[in-house]
């Protein structure tokens, strides 16, 4: 993700740093079984990320589309107007 | 009614006056006079009430330090605010009229309020942290009013003399809060005082001695002692009613009312008093010599406030508090009476302030004359004036105490008496030697009112009824012959040589220097800081140049900037610098909480 | 009433606002701000009469929900907070539709508050990893749209793609941490996960492998080193009104979450005794991070000249000092535990911060920039504002009679307790700096000639809170009793 230059490519970078998060979850409540089934707050607790990140995806794109309207560009290498 | 509204009434008035009517002068001086007025009136309402209380809680952390906000309404703060009120209250009317053309009375009243609220704070403060933060507010209004014409450039500098030099005092000052705090764990006077009284536990005699003199500090700095009296003289640069007020009666007062609030600790430790003692008694005779050489009508009364202030910052050390409030109290009114009038002279003179063009003002202005007279006579301790009762008892005190110190204060009543004999005859008798003199015309009526009621006071304060009202416990004092006729044998002698010397001179006969140039003091100082200055300078600069600029600002704007060029060579832009830092960041923090234990 | 009605009343009053501004055009940034404020201030004076969860917990929701006393004073926090922005925003709408272009309203900006406020609220009270990620997201996404609110600013617009990249991979870190949290324990819910954490034997390692990603999350939320580098860009380019929300709103937040979970990872461990407990180095590392976090954050301010970046690096000091706090799990002789020195820090912090930045958003509206010396000479050009800024820079920078001198005392104290010698030398080093860059305000204020003469207006709306604002400074500063007494 960090080698990236492109706004929307970092954000499919983003979107699969959630995955292997919720890969984790799911993976650690089939880990604890209960009675022959997994923990299900875990696999729960994968649905709340999903659409959370679903939000944050599409909030995500309308700040990279207003990004290319302005600038008509997306590479955030050019994002250095802040002085320091 | 509680004590509380004492506080109120003067920040009322700041308030009103510095966000409401500030655009008109006149109104503001009347707030201003209001306010000051009403706090007279509660004062005298709550004359007979005693009482202390806690307003609030300020700080309260468990068992490690509790400081309230209080206040504290005993015979001492009665007294001293009476004096604070009722002086106030006549330096304001006397403004009326002195200020009447000045450009900025808005702000001249404001600050006069935002004085009084202060002063009002450290006479009513009932723990040291409260009154250091008025004792600093006091300082703050000091040196807007003395830098109140700050245009002209020596009030400004003035100013800013009177507030360096007060730092240093205050700077002692603070370090006693804290060590006292640190040995009691509490900084209400009246923890303080059962601390002591139950046998002082955790602290060494020598500690208590440093504590105390560190508390000295900040009266050194306040009330002007040497060697910190520097900037009381130049602090005439103010409007004249200002230094009657606050350079003469009240908040230079200040210093010798703290000593007396913590007069419990000074008793408890010999050296202290005995370092208090010396220290008030040389500034008193110092600046009785200074007084004799000097021509500005404020400077000679300056000076001589300094050597009156010598005179109970020493009693205080012989351990007599009483003598030392008494004498507060009758200098208050006799020394704003002096520049109360000196103001009305200046007045009428238009503004000259120079004793050696003035002359033959007493047929001209025989009200101030007179007024200034009584003033006079108080302040050399002419007997049965108030001024002679509270000398009388600093002599006593000095006589059983100290005998060298008691031919030092005799020796300052003999100058002061010559001294002022001489002001008194140069600017009264003779011949106007000046235009300004010569058309110099009785003020109005505003002035001189104030003028004669503390003539009035000037005269009875000293009186046993009198007295005791301001006081509880008149100091410990037996009439002694000896000490009478010392004292009025040194006061004849001084305006004696006086009159005789100064009486149709048209200038000064002899010019000491050492004394006119007030024992080169500020040229010492002068000279101190610029070398000390100059290699402190370029010490602090060399620090400064490594390890502010160097390792700090520099350090880490280098840092991010090789940071950043790293990353600019690595990978172009800054979001992606931003997300490899974060990453290094993760990293790090997982291998520190994880693996480095 | 159950507390959580309080935060589906604050939505629905989004969804209300959000209907009128559709329909009713007519009313304007104004009219919205007003019901918006109006609505929020009812709940304020609700929150004191909701209840918590009944003794017999029935619903589902207390799984999720908390209704502490600490839990209510954030609320309120985060509703005074909201209030205030929707004020600022109000002065600062002039220079938003300068970047807006045509078609472009303000309307969101000033319903989007609302919706975030109810998320700031729901995090105040969560107690479930659920929650708290849930809720977390809800403030976050928010912040993203209002971050880069003024779409034909290049700044804003930067401010929003950085935001938004780093806070999605903080994101993942939280996430990743819950799920190592989740795998470790088992449970979702705090309480629990506390009680089988002290059960738990020889899984030092990972136990700290959760929560060192944990911090990372909430690091990065309450701008900790080594996660701050987003916040001076962001403060700088993003609205104003939306860094203070930022500065105080966001971090109030994140600071409850993450003390939430400190004390669940702490359990009834207590003070750092040296014996090598994952517990002791939980709180070696918050020290470490305070410490770095009180450091960088002072001395990185000194040369700033922008005033929002000077905040921003003020507001990372500023996080560092709450931080010692809260690694100073339990100071022994203060009869205060530290999560109400935390609480009380942060209330501390609300009104001086906002002030600075409310003074700024007036001063900006009239002036096109942020630079400090966009205030030279505001002594003279409105004594008004220069007096609020002062008092404001005063109380952040600890000085004595503000409520900012309280907050710190108490840190310092807390730490002293400990006998954290090193970080009380930083902490000491930090204030010193703090006051070097204040003044510099101040002197800009006062000392500097102005650059132009004209006044600056006020209107009495603003001039009432900004006086509300200063006089809170003193006045709680006065007196500690008054925070105290709401928290408990």
């Amino acid at each position: 993700m960090i080698i990236r230059r492109s706004a929307l490519v970092i954000l499919m970078c983003l979107e699969i740093m959630l995955s292997a998060a919720n890969l984790a979850l799911v993976a650690f409540s089939r880990f604890r079984l209960e009675a022959g089934l997994p923990d299900y707050d875990g696999q729960m607790l994968v649905f709340f990320v999903i659409t959370v990140a679903a939000a944050e995806v599409a909030v995500g794109l309308a700040i990279v589309v207003a990004l290319f309207r302005s600038r008509r560009t997306i590479d955030v290498t050019t994002l250095t107007s802040m002085s320091h | 009614m509680s004590p509380a509204l004492l506080l109120l009434l003067p920040l009322l008035s700041v308030v009103v006056i510095f966000f409401g009517t500030k655009w008109s002068g006149t109104l503001s001086a009347l707030v201003s006079v209001a306010s000051v007025a009403g706090s007279l009136g509660v004062t005298l309402a709550l004359f007979s009430t005693d009482s202390s209380m806690v307003a609030m809680n300020w700080i309260a952390l468990g068992d490690v330090l509790q400081v309230d906000i209080g206040l504290r309404w005993d015979r001492l703060a009665r007294g001293m605010m009476f004096v604070v009120t009722l002086v106030g209250t006549l330096v304001h009317v006397f403004s009326l009229a002195y200020m009447r053309e000045d450009e900025a009375k808005a702000r001249y009243f404001g600050c006069l309020s935002l004085f009084m609220f202060s002063m009002t704070g450290i006479v009513l403060a009932d723990n040291l942290v409260m009154m250091f933060i008025f004792w600093e507010l006091v300082g703050v209004s000091s040196y807007l009013l003395i830098g109140h014409w700050f245009t002209k450039a020596s009030a400004a500098d003035a100013a800013k003399k009177a507030f360096i030099t007060n730092r240093i005092g205050d700077f002692g000052f603070l370090i006693g809060i804290l060590m006292l705090f640190g040995l009691t764990g509490t900084v209400s006077f009246t923890g303080l005082e059962n601390w002591l009284a139950g046998g002082h536990a955790g602290a060494s005699a020598g500690l208590l001695t440093a504590a105390a003199l560190c508390l000295f500090c900040g009266a050194v700095g306040k009330s002007a002692q040497a060697p910190l009296h520097v900037w009381l003289p130049d602090a005439m640069e103010g409007p004249t009613p200002v230094s009657a007020l606050i350079h003469a009666a009240t908040m230079v007062a200040a210093g010798v009312f703290m000593l007396v609030r913590v007069g419990f600790l000074i008793e408890a430790s010999e050296t202290a008093g005995l370092v208090i003692a010396w220290v008030g008694g040389f500034t008193a005779l110092l600046a009785a010599l200074m007084a004799t050489q000097q021509d500005d009508i404020k400077k000679i009364l300056a000076y001589s406030t300094l050597s009156q202030l010598g005179y109970m910052v020493m009693v205080v050390g012989l351990g007599s508090g009483e003598a030392a409030m008494f004498h507060l109290y009758t200098h208050a009114f006799f020394k704003a009476l002096l520049f109360l009038g000196a103001g009305a002279i200046i007045y009428a003179c238009h503004h000259e302030q120079n004793i050696w063009k003035m002359g033959g003002l007493k047929t001209r202005m025989p009200i101030t004359f007179a007024a200034f007279g009584i003033g006079t006579l108080a302040l050399i301790a002419f007997p049965f004036t108030s001024g002679f009762f509270s000398k009388e008892a600093i002599l006593d005190i000095a006589l059983h105490e100290n005998k060298l110190l008691f031919l030092i204060a005799a020796g300052v009543a003999f100058l002061t008496a010559f001294y002022m004999s001489r002001l008194l005859v140069v600017t009264f008798l003779g011949a106007p030697r000046s235009e300004h003199a010569g058309h110099a015309k009785e003020v109005s009526v505003i002035m001189f009112v104030p003028l004669l009621i503390l003539a009035f006071l000037s005269v009875v304060a000293g009186y046993k009824p009198v007295a005791e009202l301001l006081q509880a416990q008149l100091p410990d004092v037996h009439w002694n012959w000896f000490v009478f006729f010392v004292s009025l044998a040194t006061m004849l002698a001084g305006a004696g040589l006086g009159f005789l010397r100064y009486l149709d001179k048209r200038s000064e006969p002899k010019v000491i220097p050492v004394l006119a140039n007030k024992f080169y003091f500020d040229e010492a100082y002068g000279w101190a800081v610029r070398n000390l200055q100059d290699g402190l300078a370029w010490v602090v600069r060399g620090l400064d140049a490594l390890f502010i600029d160097g390792l700090a600002v520099g350090g880490i704007t280098r840092l991010t900037e090789g940071v950043g060029c790293l990353f600019r060579r690595v990978i172009t832009g800054n979001l992606q610098a931003y997300s490899y830092l974060f990453g290094v960041g993760v990293f790090v923090l997982i291998y520190f909480t994880v693996f480095l234990r | 009433m159950p507390a959580y009605i309080l935060e589906l009343i604050v939505v629905g009053l989004g969804l209300i606002l959000l209907l009128l501004e559709s329909f009713l055009p007519r009313l304007g940034a104004k009219g919205l701000a007003a019901i918006g404020s109006v609505g929020l201030l009812v709940v304020l004076f609700l929150l004191p009469s909701v209840t918590g969860a009944p003794s017999e917990s029935t619903g589902i929701i207390w799984k999720f929900y908390s209704a502490d006393s600490l839990a209510l004073f954030y609320k309120g926090l985060a509703l005074i907070t909201t209030i205030l922005v929707l004020m600022m925003s109000v002065v600062y709408v002039p220079v938003m539709q300068r970047y807006l272009g045509t078609g472009g309203g303000v309307g969101e900006y000033l319903i989007l508050p609302v919706f975030t406020c109810a998320g700031l609220m729901w995090m105040a009270s969560a107690n479930d990893l659920t929650s708290i990620f849930v809720s977390l997201e809800v403030v976050t996404i928010g912040f993203y749209i209002m971050v880069a609110y003024m779409r034909r600013n290049v700044g804003s617009l930067e401010a929003g793609v950085k935001y938004l990249i780093l806070g999605a991979v903080s994101t993942g870190f939280l996430v990743y941490g819950i799920a190592f949290l989740f795998g470790v324990t088992g449970q979702t819910n705090l309480d629990v996960i506390s009680t089988v954490l002290g059960l738990l034997e020889g899984q030092d390692k990972i136990i700290l492998f959760s929560f060192a990603l944990l911090l990372v999350a909430f690091g990065f939320k309450v701008a900790a080193v080594p996660f701050q580098m987003w916040v001076p860009d962001v403060y700088q380019g993003a609205p104003t009104p939306t860094a203070a929300f930022l500065s105080v709103g966001s971090k109030a937040a994140g600071f409850i979450v993450l003390s939430r979970i400190v004390d669940a990872f702490l359990g009834d461990h207590g003070v750092q005794t040296g014996d090598g407990s994952y517990q002791d180095q939980i709180q070696r590392v918050l020290l470490v991070v305070a410490g770095a976090t009180i450091l960088f954050g002072s001395l990185a301010a000194i040369p700033q000249t922008n005033f929002k970046r000077l905040m921003a690096y003020s507001s990372i000091s500023h996080a560092g000092f709450i931080l010692l706090a809260l690694a100073c799990a339990y100071p022994v002789r203060m009869d205060m535990a530290s999560g109400e020195v935390v609480a009380f820090y942060l209330a501390a912090y609300l009104p001086m911060t906002m002030a600075a930045f409310f003074v700024l958003c007036i001063v900006r509206s009239s002036r096109g920039e942020e630079e400090i010396s966009v205030l030279d000479g505001l002594g003279k050009r409105s004594p008004f504002l220069a007096f609020v800024l002062l008092v404001s820079v005063m109380g952040l920078a600890g000085i004595p009679l503000t409520v900012g001198f309280l907050g710190k005392l108490y840190v310092f104290q807390a730490a002293l307790d400990q006998g954290h010698f090193v970080l009380l030398a930083i902490a000491t080093l930090g204030a010193a700096a703090g006051f070097y860059y204040y003044f510099k305000v101040v002197r800009s204020m006062y000392w500097n000639a102005p650059s132009d003469q004209d006044a600056i207006a006020v209107g009495t709306g603003s001039r009432v809170l900004l006086a509300l604002l200063a006089a809170a400074i003193i006045f709680l500063g006065l007196n500690q009793g008054i925070i105290l007494g709401f928290l408990r």
